[in-house]
């Protein structure tokens, strides 16, 4: 899961101080697992660090809980760049893809494109698998099935979720 | 009663109940199915009601037919105040026959002919309603000098057999005992003229003809719908309905139809016996009033049609297994047997030569049912082989283009339903062929045996004693616009007296100039003062010298005839009016003229064919005077106009009863193809042309109606012809007439194959294929 | 480059109230399999409908070969379709009361092959789908795969240059469904036809060289960044 890429679809959307950024990724995509402070800011020092945000203002008072982040011209070049490529087809990739379609909803980029993108990736890797199954021996043709259903499981994941686009955009975006 | 589970009777009513509403409910294709089903069942209903009338018919008509007959003359019957003398004075006009009597009262109290209130008085004339009418046309005037004057009155109907009788009784002053007989009343006790056998005949196969096939139609009918009606079925054991339930919702559902053919019938009956006066046959006619169903058969019918009705619609499911979760039929049971098939028309035909060898049939009890039997039996065994042949035909073809093909294999799967209507078109074409070879059976035997063929007919005018002048009617005849006399001759008879035989031989003799006689005989090389002998049938002349007596001997006042010496054996000819004469002819010369007297004048008449009604100017001349006998007359017309009539008739009901078989054929196609629309519209994906499916519609139809009438033409041929020997006549095919059904045949084809079409067209647009 | 086959542009079809098609394009090439995907009611049935000739769109323009189709007349078309083109559907598509050998004979007979030549070959295609031993039967008499199979036979049996296939597989499980596509893709390879191919099943699309997504009417062609 990339807390960097969520943090700069965030600050795209506005800017924030560190405890909202915290917040709003514990509501959207934390779940169960809310990130610790300590991850919040060690992120965020990376991204200053690599120019993809920068200080928007600091609050009178001490501490970085003060300061209020916003996303530079190169952040959102790097989010563009990472909604725009599809992730590698494996299991459980369900909690970035939704990541990247919610944060594609927030900074109004299109989120079925990320969908569709991610789903040719899908087709192109099963295709390749197909392939081999077909010119494979009975043993090779079990294992590429075993990959072929979970993607598939993914790609009808993939369907449902742009089914559903205008309403999670009307649920993400306030 | 345990509750929520109704037993016994009111199970049943709820079972039929539900039945009834189902069928109600079933939307446009329910409505369809059960107003088909009310038709045919109340064509059938119809037709029973008509033979239910037919015992009231022939009681009604019998009971006045004693009470319009003229008593024979009684010996020794005084005048008395009720005494009426009597002249019989029939006459023809055209083609009807008329009867008529010259009537006189004797008394005060006179007796009165049924139909009348009193006795007509000198110069009246009461006429029945239809020679009244007949009176009214221009040509009718025609007939008014022979009646002496406009009717000042008609004949109710209590005087009358039929609406189509032809009857009068016109009073007159000129009648004695000499010309005519005494009567004390009116009306005879027993029994009169039977109906015709003809008729009988007719009226049991009409019946058969017409009945079965509706039967087969009803058939037809509880299958409508089937299969929408069999899941519906399925659907009610779904929700927890047993077998025995569900035949009983089924039974529910053709009791419907039932009922509302029932109705139907009655109404058909109603309308249908409305017009059965404009229908004559044989001279018999029917008032309208006399059609009134027997009520115990009636009865009967009531009962009878809803039971088979349902009967019909159980047996139809008795191969279906209706489950909760669909509908399941049977394996068919193996290939379809040939011999019981068979069975059937061999025992029909057993029956029909059993009673109908060489005019055997006198219309005996036991013979009508045979007959009927017998002509029911062959055209049901030409239905139940239907099936078979089309079976064992269709599944020799192999090959053929494409649209064949497909015709073919679908015949082969699912040719049953097809062959079930096509049954009806069998039996309804076998028994028109049957019964319209036996008209033009009957009417071929007129035709044939006038022998008067060159566009004239020929008129016979014979006296009733010597005491006419044959000159003077003559010379008035060839007066007439396209009358000329052809022929004149005195008939007489001689006697000769053989010794220790009981009754004296007699020798019709005709006498007549040497062209005259020429007409009967070849006398080539004739003579004034010739005698001739002609005997077809191979008796021996009388010989030289025998002498003969003129005239009955009883009465003879001893005019007497020698054979001469060289009196000439000749040939006969075959003439229209007196067939192959027997006889002696004989010039003026070879006999004295006294011996005239003893016997009749008969004069030949021609008559154009152009000139019809120069018949009743020669009527009109002869047969007021009395003296002469009601002409008749011989040639091609006598019997067409009045089969014309029957034939159509026949056509009409051939073409109605195949309609009905068209639509069912029409039906089962349309449900057909809405089943098969997915198919129908891949194949048009495929780039089918319209044209091979098409055609493939149109072998599927034509194919097993093909087939129905090339077995009904056959079995109609044979029965026909059986039916012909019964009467006692050749047997000979109108072959025009099965042109004839045969084209109706095409045409039923025609019509379902351009109906069907529009809807294939639709079909076959993409609509069907689309799965989203 | 391959020169397309047939090319679609800015196809519209209206169906009563709604758009079936709302501006959808496509390109197939030859001997190529494109998968046309999307979910139910996008559209991706009307686009082959009117592709193949079957539909006529209410605008737009088809070009098969060159030659635009959507100005064709009604017979054309069919015999386009005839000669050219072959179809496979989900079901429903096999004459009942034919063999499954005269099912396949029949597009060959329609096209004028007599029948003993047409049966050859039919019989020569059914051994190659490995369902010879069903030819004599009746559609009603086999299984689901076997009559797919039968199915596919007859869709190639007159070596058309384009097979449309709409949910071939719809009707059958896994390893069915499997073999059929097996079969189809490998039996148009080597007659070098082009397959159009919709369906909803990401495994079925997987047979395909390339898809296009259907939605709402609209294509939407997505080259997968290479990666």
């Amino acid at each position: 899961m990339a807390i960097g890429q969520t943090f700069l679809g965030l600050l795209e959307a506005k800017p924030r101080h560190g405890y909202d950024l915290k917040r709003a990724y514990d509501e959207r995509f934390g779940a169960d697992r809310p990130l610790h402070y300590g991850q919040v800011y060690a992120t965020l020092s990376r991204l200053l660090k690599n120019g993809l945000v920068e200080v928007d203002g600091v609050e009178p008072g001490e501490g970085p809980e003060r300061k209020r982040y916003a996303i530079t011209e190169a952040g959102i070049t790097d989010v563009a760049g990472w909604l725009a490529t599809p992730e590698k087809p494996e299991p459980y990739l369900q909690n970035t893809l939704y990541a990247k379609v919610v944060l594609a909803l927030l900074t109004g980029r299109s989120a079925a494109e990320v969908l569709d993108t991610q789903r040719a990736e899908h087709l192109r890797f099963m295709r390749d698998l197909t392939h081999r199954k077909t010119h494979g021996d009975l043993a090779d043709q079990l294992i590429c099935d075993f990959a072929l259903f979970h993607l598939e499981a993914d790609l009808r994941w993939l369907e449902l979720t742009a089914a559903r686009l205008d309403q999670l955009r009307a649920e993400v975006t306030p | 009663m345990t509750r929520g589970n109704p037993t016994g009777m009111r199970r049943w009513a709820i079972d039929f109940a539900t039945g009834l509403r189902l069928a109600s409910a079933g939307g446009a294709g329910g409505l369809v199915r059960t107003t088909l089903t009310a038709v045919a069942v109340g064509l059938a209903v119809g037709l029973l009601l008509v033979a239910a009338s037919l015992p009231h018919i022939f009681v009604e008509r019998e009971a006045r037919a004693q009470a319009v007959d003229v008593p024979f003359p009684t010996e020794g019957l005084e005048a008395g105040p009720h005494t009426v003398l009597v002249q019989q004075r029939d006459t023809r006009f055209g083609e009807i026959t008329i009867i008529g009597h010259l009537v006189k009262a004797e008394g005060d109290t006179p007796a009165v002919p049924a139909g009348l209130e009193r006795l007509p008085g000198p110069g009246e004339l009461m006429v029945s309603p239809a020679l009244a009418e007949l009176l009214e046309t221009s040509e009718g005037s025609l007939l008014a000098p022979r009646l002496d004057g406009e009717p000042d009155g008609l004949i109710s109907q209590d005087g009358l057999v039929g609406p189509g009788d032809y009857r009068y009784y016109l009073g007159s002053d000129a009648l004695d005992l000499e010309n005519s007989h005494r009567v004390a009343q009116f009306g005879v006790e027993e029994p009169g003229e039977p109906f015709p056998m003809m008729l009988v005949l007719l009226a049991l196969i009409s019946f058969t003809v017409l009945l079965l096939p509706v039967a087969m139609f009803m058939g037809v009918a509880a299958r409508f719908g089937g299969d929408s009606r069999d899941r519906r079925l399925a659907a009610l054991r779904l929700l927890g309905t047993d077998r025995a339930m569900t035949r009983r919702v089924a039974a529910g559902e053709a009791l419907l139809g039932a009922f509302a053919g029932l109705v139907a019938g009655t109404v058909f009956f109603l309308i249908g016996r409305r017009f059965v006066e404009g229908i004559v046959l044989w001279d018999v006619s029917v008032f309208v009033s006399d059609v009134v169903p027997d009520p115990v058969l009636t009865l009967l019918i009531v009962v009878a049609v809803p039971v088979i009705t349902v009967g019909v619609s159980w047996l139809a499911m008795r191969r279906l297994i209706i489950e909760p979760l669909g509908v399941f039929r049977q394996a068919a049971v193996g290939r379809r047997r040939l011999w019981w098939r068979l069975l059937l028309p061999v025992a029909g035909l057993a029956s029909l030569v059993l009673f109908a060898r060489d005019g055997a049939f006198t219309g005996g009890n036991l013979e009508q049912v045979g007959v009927a039997a017998g002509v029911m039996l062959v055209l049901i065994g030409a239905a139940t082989l239907l099936p078979w042949v089309l079976d064992a035909v269709v599944h020799r073809i192999e090959g053929g283009p494409v649209p064949w093909q497909l015709a073919i294999r679908r015949l082969q799967l699912g040719g049953d339903a097809a062959a079930r209507a096509v049954s009806g078109i069998a039996v309804a074409a076998a028994g028109a062929v049957a019964l319209q070879m036996l008209f033009f059976g009957v009417q071929g035997q007129y035709v044939t045996d006038t022998g008067v063929t060159d566009g004239h007919s020929e008129a016979v005018l014979q006296s009733y004693t010597a005491d006419v002048d044959p000159d003077a009617v003559v010379r008035a005849v060839d007066e007439i616009d396209g009358a000329e006399t052809s022929h004149r001759f005195w008939s007489l008879v001689a006697y000769w007296d053989i010794e220790g035989e009981e009754w004296p031989t007699a020798f019709p003799a005709m006498v007549g100039e040497c062209a005259d006689l020429a007409a009967l005989a070849d006398v080539t090389g004739c003579a004034d003062g010739d005698a001739f002998f002609t005997d077809p049938g191979g008796y021996p002349a009388p010989p030289e010298s025998t002498t003969l007596t003129w005239g009955d001997p009883a009465l003879s006042e001893g005019l007497e005839w020698t054979v001469p010496a060289d009196l000439r054996q000749v040939e006969a000819r075959y003439d229209p009016i007196n067939g192959q004469f027997g006889g002696l002819l004989l010039t003026p010369g070879a006999v004295e003229p006294e011996a005239l007297a003893t016997g009749y004048a008969q004069l030949q008449v021609l008559v154009s064919d152009d000139r019809p009604l120069a018949i009743e100017h020669i009527r009109n001349l002869v047969e007021p005077t009395g003296s002469w006998q009601p002409v008749t007359v011989i040639g091609n017309e006598v019997s067409e106009p009045k089969f014309d009539g029957i034939r159509r008739g026949l056509l009409i009901g051939v073409t109605g009863v195949m309609t009905l078989v068209g639509f069912s054929l029409l039906i089962g196609m349309l449900e057909q193809l809405q089943e098969r629309r997915r198919l129908l519209s891949v194949l048009s994906a495929f780039g089918t042309r319209r044209r091979v499916l098409g055609w493939s519609v149109l072998w599927q139809v034509a194919l097993p109606v093909a087939f129905g009438l090339v077995l009904s033409l056959a079995t109609g041929t044979v029965v026909g012809g059986a039916l012909l020997t019964m009467v006692d006549l050749p047997f000979a095919v109108d072959w025009w007439n099965l042109a004839m059904v045969a084209g109706i045949g095409a045409g039923v084809v025609l019509l379902v194959t351009v109906i069907s079409l529009p809807v294939l067209w639709r079909l076959m647009r993409a609509d069907g294929i689309r799965t989203e | 480059m391959t020169t397309p086959l047939l090319t679609a542009t800015a196809l519209h079809k209206r169906y009563g109230e709604t758009d079936a098609l709302a501006g959808a394009d496509l390109t197939v090439t030859a001997g190529e399999v494109l998968a046309i995907m999307g979910p139910s009611g996008s559209g991706k049935s009307t686009l082959l409908h009117c592709i193949a000739g079957i539909v006529t769109p209410d605008s737009g323009r088809i070009e098969y070969d060159g030659v635009d189709m959507t100005a064709m007349s009604d017979s054309r078309r069919s015999a386009l379709r005839r000669t050219e083109f072959g179809f496979v559907f989900q079901f429903g598509q096999l004459v009942p009361e034919l063999t499954c050998l005269e099912n396949v004979a029949l597009p060959l007979r329609m096209n004028g092959v007599a029948r003993k030549a047409a049966e050859q070959r039919a019989a020569d295609w059914l051994a190659k789908l490995e369902v010879s031993d069903v030819a004599r039967k009746r559609p009603g008499q086999v299984s689901g795969g076997q009559g797919q199979r039968v199915a596919v036979a007859r869709a190639l049996v007159a070596e058309p240059r384009l097979l449309f296939a709409d949910e071939p597989t719809g009707a059958l499980d896994s390893l069915n469904g499997e073999a059929v596509m097996r079969h189809l893709t490998s039996a148009a390879a080597e007659l070098g036809t082009a397959v159009v191919l919709v369906t909803h099943e990401a495994r079925v699309a997987a047979y395909s060289h390339r898809e296009i997504v259907v939605r709402d009417g609209r294509t939407r062609t997505v080259v997968a960044a290479a990666s």
